[in-house]
């Protein structure tokens, strides 16, 4: 990674970002806040950010309106969870043109314009149609209520002389309410009521308009409840078979304004989102302009570029400024946490980078620990799971990955490849052990060929024990190889010696203490000893616990490894008792058997999973490996559905 | 006929205690993720593949106990009922020269033994449910979060794998296993 300094004529700006846009190598960086001798800050002041880009956040927002508006009439079908992981349909892609610039913007507004010419009428219709068919209903609600009181509902009216009323009232107040208007209107008034329900009765009122006021507030407060009839007539059921024909037609219309709108968004959504990724991208482009410093005729930029682009982009640059500009690159000189870094492993490794990265991105000084990772975890999880038939599965859903969303997500895709891969070390470790569905295939199906290569694990557990043990030595020692040559290189002989050549010290000593050499042996532990005890003080004794924690910790592969295959055993022998339950034992003891087997590969392939990263980031990682770098995110163009 | 039935009752005990004490561990330890889990499910339903990720963890102790339980049930003999001890009894007898009163005593303490281990071993589920309760939290404001959480939910199931690793390492060692 390099540091990369541009300056160039203003009047150079547009084309030279769109060009180093497309070509998506340069990282741009805030020239100001790395501008420190006051006098750059004199000669330079702050870029300011386009007007244009206010204009293009104003369109999108009128873009999403649209977009949206035409999702909630016609939505896009979406793949479900299952669809998108294993047979997603295909991404859309659309052919845009190749605008950009006032000439993108212009073509916007028109786009705008025409759009909302031909779909802003129906839209209004639509809305108009939606909300009379709201308040239909409701006054359809209230009437059913009352649909057998008899009274003619063009009687009720307001004038300036009478008011009638009509409303529900609870049943038990109805003679309440009579009564307490009689008394406020002097017994100028009449009430009629008819009970509808168990608990409600409907009743009209006819008052005066004078007294219509009082009349109404006593009416409220003894739980009166006004319906509003207004231009209905005849009986409340001649009313409501008046509505419903209303409602029917309202309904059809609503119907025919959608199919028009949903032929209206299929006319128009492909030209809207392609433009609306356009100006997406014309905005990133301008955006990016906020970073620079300028003086009144020229602007500068700077930003991280992979050391091998370097001599392309600075062609382009010179090319596209035709001469009239100034390109450098310097080292990175500031503190490592700075410098993004773009990781770059080999095929099949680059899958399980998405491991390394749940830890943490390596540091740009940093070793990438991806190509050690890679066949550690494959060996670790195949040993966790020791299952031929398990590893099958596994292999199966990895391809079904890879053959469904890894055709298009590339996170599903790095899944994929790496389900298939432990998938394939399972079924070695498989074979190797005997294990198939755990003991079914020797002891219930009775092939003997199927028996153990190496050894049973079951039965030779001292030597498993004894095996996974020396994988976490190698391991170990690895990563303190990896630590050691690491820190030589940065020249951090201290850390070498107290953090890693000690062990080694200390391992062959207590090796050649075994094999009776036993001087050299005392010697070399002594050695050993003292470097930690000088490099890391007097907690030194903690180191040595610890380390031996750390090789005491892959026993964990002999016990996952047991645990598969013995509860895959337990799985059979339960089946097999459940098979002797006369008629449907058959039936049982499958379900058994399935159900069994498929919890125990999903439950232990977690296990491998999760316990195989775990050795790596606490027991292998912590001999060398950090992490903590940033990401390498380019200048570049995001393109999700137009091609150009 | 041999007086070997205070080893049967051992056995059964070892075998009781491994599956009791850590389904005890996974229970409680499952229950508080799963607490949390609901928690962080009100606020975003979509959480629910996270949220049962973190509450499968605190599993595994039960599945190391029923693993346990089996293997003393294997080992002595008792999936056979009484007969398959007294026959595993005797072979044992024979393989280290005792009697046959002896072997069963000596099989049913290593039983009890081997119980004992991952069966309190299996109660470290109940700090795996707490520190995956508030790996739940964490994931649910930072996905990003999510690997290292994990790491940090996966230590105290060290306890629970090394618990599972010594009852295997005593049935071994005193040949109930793999003889």
């Amino acid at each position: 990674m390099r540091r990369l300094h541009i300056v160039a004529l203003n009047k150079n700006k547009y084309p030279l970002m769109k060009r180093l846009h497309e070509l998506g190598v340069v990282q741009i960086t805030d020239v100001g806040r790395t501008m420190e001798s006051p006098e750059w800050a004199q000669l330079l002041e702050n870029h300011p950010s386009d007007p244009a880009i206010r204009q293009i956040t104003t369109q999108v927002m009128s873009f999403n309106k649209i977009l949206d508006f035409f999702d909630a009439v016609s939505p896009l079908p979406e793949d479900n969870f299952f669809k998108m992981v294993f047979s997603p349909s295909t991404p859309k892609v659309i052919a845009a043109e190749k605008v950009y610039g006032t000439k993108l913007l212009e073509g916007a507004d028109s786009l705008l314009g025409e759009v909302n010419a031909t779909v802003r009428e129906p839209e209004e219709r639509l809305n108009r149609a939606t909300s009379e068919l709201g308040e239909l209903s409701a006054k359809v609600e209230s009437l059913e209520k009352i649909r057998d009181f008899r009274v003619d509902l063009a009687d009720v009216v307001k004038t300036d002389h009478l008011t009638v009323l009509i409303g529900i009232a609870p049943r038990e107040r109805a003679g309440e309410i009579s009564s307490k208007l009689l008394e406020i209107t002097n017994g100028v008034c009449h009430i009629a009521s008819q009970d509808i329900s168990q608990t409600e009765s409907a009743v009209l009122v006819a008052t005066l308009s004078e007294a219509s006021k009082d009349v109404s507030d006593s009416l409220r407060r003894l739980g009166f409840e006004r319906i509003d009839v207004s231009g209905l007539s005849g009986t409340p059921a001649d009313a409501l078979s008046t509505l419903g024909e209303r409602i029917a037609s309202l309904g059809s219309e609503v119907e025919s304004l959608r199919s028009e709108i949903a032929k209206l968004a299929e006319l128009w959504r492909d030209k809207l989102l392609a433009h609306r990724e356009l100006l997406l991208i014309e905005r990133d482009r301008l955006d990016v302009e906020t970073n620079f410093m300028r003086t009144g005729e020229t602007f500068i930029l700077e930003g991280w570029i992979p050391a091998k682009s370097i001599n392309s982009v600075k062609d382009e640059v010179l090319k596209v400024t035709k001469g009239y500009s100034v390109v450098e690159e310097t080292n990175p000189n500031t503190a490592p946490e700075d410098v993004p870094v773009h990781l770059q492993n080999p095929p099949f490794i680059r899958h399980f980078q998405v491991l390394t990265e749940l830890f943490g991105r390596p540091k740009y000084n940093e070793i990438d620990p991806t190509f050690m990772l890679a066949p550690a975890f494959m060996l670790f999880f195949g040993i966790m799971l020791t299952d031929a038939v398990y590893g099958v599965m596994m292999t199966v859903l990895g391809l079904l990955l890879l053959r469904g969303g890894g055709r298009y997500s590339s996170s599903i895709k790095d899944f994929g490849v790496i389900f298939t891969a432990i998938g394939c070390t399972t079924i070695v470790f498989g074979i190797l052990t005997g294990g198939y569905f755990g003991d079914f295939a020797r002891a219930y199906l009775g092939i003997t060929a199927l028996r153990p290569i190496i050894f049973d694990p079951m039965v030779d557990v001292q030597l498993f024990l004894v095996l996974v043990l020396l994988i976490g030595l190698i391991h170990l020692n690895l990563g303190l190889l990896i630590g050691f040559k690491e820190n030589v290189q940065r020249k951090e002989y201290k850390d070498a010696f107290g953090d890693q050549f000690w062990l080694f010290s200390l391992q062959v000593g207590i090796a050649l203490l075994m094999m009776d050499m036993k001087l050299i042996g005392a010697v070399l532990i002594l050695i050993g000893v003292l470097l930690v005890a000088i490099v890391h003080g007097p907690l030194f004794f903690f180191d040595i616990t610890g380390y031996l924690g750390d090789v005491l910790s892959y026993a964990r592969l002999l016990a996952l490894g047991l645990a598969t295959g013995g509860i895959a055993m337990t799985v059979n022998i339960l089946s097999s008792m459940v098979k002797d339950v006369p008629i449907i034992g058959i039936v049982l003891a499958a379900l058994v058997f399935v159900i069994g087997h498929i919890f125990n590969w999903g439950m232990n392939g977690l296990g491998g999973f999760v316990h195989g990263i775990r050795l790596h980031y606490v027991e292998f990682f912590n001999k060398f490996y950090e992490g903590g770098g940033s990401e390498y995110r380019p200048y570049s163009i995001r393109r999700e559905l137009t091609t150009e | 006929m041999l007086d070997v039935s205070t080893g049967v009752a051992l056995a059964a005990v070892g075998a009781g205690i491994s599956m009791g004490a850590s389904a005890i561990g996974s229970g409680i330890g499952v229950g508080i993720a799963g607490a949390a889990g609901a928690g962080a499910i009100a606020e975003d339903p979509g959480k629910f593949g996270t949220a049962l990720v973190f509450q499968a963890l605190p599993q595994t102790q039960g599945i190391y106990g029923f693993l346990g339980a089996v293997l003393i049930m294997i080992g002595t003999g008792i999936l056979g009922g009484f007969a398959g001890f007294e026959s595993a009894a005797s072979t044992m007898a024979g393989l280290v020269g005792t009697t046959p009163e002896n072997a069963a005593l000596v099989m049913g303490l290593a039983a009890v033994g081997g119980g004992l281990s991952v069966g309190l071993a299996g109660l470290s589920a109940i700090g795996q449910g707490i520190t995956a309760a508030g790996s739940i939290g964490a994931v649910s404001k930072e996905p990003g979060a999510f690997g290292k959480c994990m790491v940090l939910t996966v230590m105290s199931e060290t306890f629970a794998v090394f618990g599972l690793l010594i009852t295997i390492l005593i049935l071994v060692g005193l040949k109930l296993l793999g003889a």
